[in-house]
């Protein structure tokens, strides 16, 4: 399962800087974090009002991540 | 917005030969007027005249709800879940987007319908994004917005009920504005309960409490 990927996905989708996203994974035993970053301009395109937008992107890993029985995190760096 | 205008033996004749050279395949996403309904001449005798239509198309109509299904196969895709689209309806407003998966609906919905109402919001989002338009799309699968709706209109009736025998008020879960709005409505015409929203955000909850008068 590649949460990288459909992180990238959802986000290159929803900011107006689709090149400068950044994500990486850091993938431990239980859970995988995933480390998100974009320009200063489209942090609240990722985030959303009332964080609406980043809970939803969080509730659509969870979902996938559900068989694996693993946790995923995601992480908005600023 | 496109327009054309074509001549058959029937408007109906017309307006299969108007779709297929628009190359629509779905009635709904075309106006047909009327210009002439046209003679077919009766037995042979008579002049015989075609009749004659205009069909109305709006071309861009089309790009939100393609790519709205081209969004959302993408996103299952990468979250490693089967499911395709059954359904695809457009609208002037609105795109209703039924899908199907054989192991995975249940995933797909999530608990209480969040992780539908995750991917209806990040599909609006993405598309809203692409084409500049502000259609809202609507996304089901196997009944569960219908079912959830009978769901809690029952619901809100039973604890109605209990808030008139017991004469307490009783706060319901924190809900969508869409499902807040269903437990007012199917409330309103009981005179003996009322019903209020409080709190902010996604914690806004529904109130159900007795008429002061009873």
């Amino acid at each position: 399962m590649d949460y990288k990927e459909l992180v990238a996905y959802m986000v290159k989708s929803l900011v107006d800087h689709p090149d400068e996203v950044e994500i990486r994974e850091i993938e431990g035993e239980k859970s995988t974090i995933l480390e998100l970053k974009v320009t200063k301009e489209d942090i609240g395109k990722v985030i959303g009002k009332h964080g609406r937008i980043a809970r939803a992107i969080r509730t659509i890993i969870n979902a996938s991540a559900t068989k694996s029985g693993k946790r995923v995190v995601l992480e908005i760096l600023d | 917005m496109k327009v054309i205008e074509i001549e058959g033996k029937t408007p109906d004749e017309a307006t299969k030969k108007g779709m297929a050279e628009l190359g629509i395949d779905d009635p709904e996403k075309i106006n047909v007027e009327i210009i002439d309904q046209g003679k077919s001449g009766i037995f042979g005798f008579g002049v015989s005249k075609p009749a004659k239509i205009r069909i109305y198309y709006n071309d861009q109509v089309e790009d939100v709800g393609n790519k709205a299904k081209e969004v959302l196969l993408a996103i299952l895709e990468r979250m490693n879940l089967e499911g395709g689209v059954k359904d695809l309806k457009e609208g002037e407003n609105k795109v209703y987007i039924e899908l199907e998966s054989e192991k995975s609906s249940g995933l797909i919905i999530g608990r209480k319908g969040k992780t539908l109402e995750s991917l209806q919001f990040i599909v609006n989002l993405i598309v809203n994004h692409a084409t500049g338009t502000e259609k809202k799309i609507i996304l089901d699968i196997e009944s569960y917005r219908a079912n959830r709706e009978k769901a809690l209109r029952k619901m809100s009736r039973e604890i109605a009920h209990k808030v008139i025998k017991s004469g307490r008020p009783w706060t319901l879960e924190p809900m969508n504005p869409f499902e807040r709005r269903l437990i007012h409505m199917s409330l309103q015409n009981d005179k003996r309960v009322t019903t209020k929203s409080e709190g902010q955000g996604i914690y806004r909850k529904v109130t159900i409490s007795p008429s002061s008068g009873s």
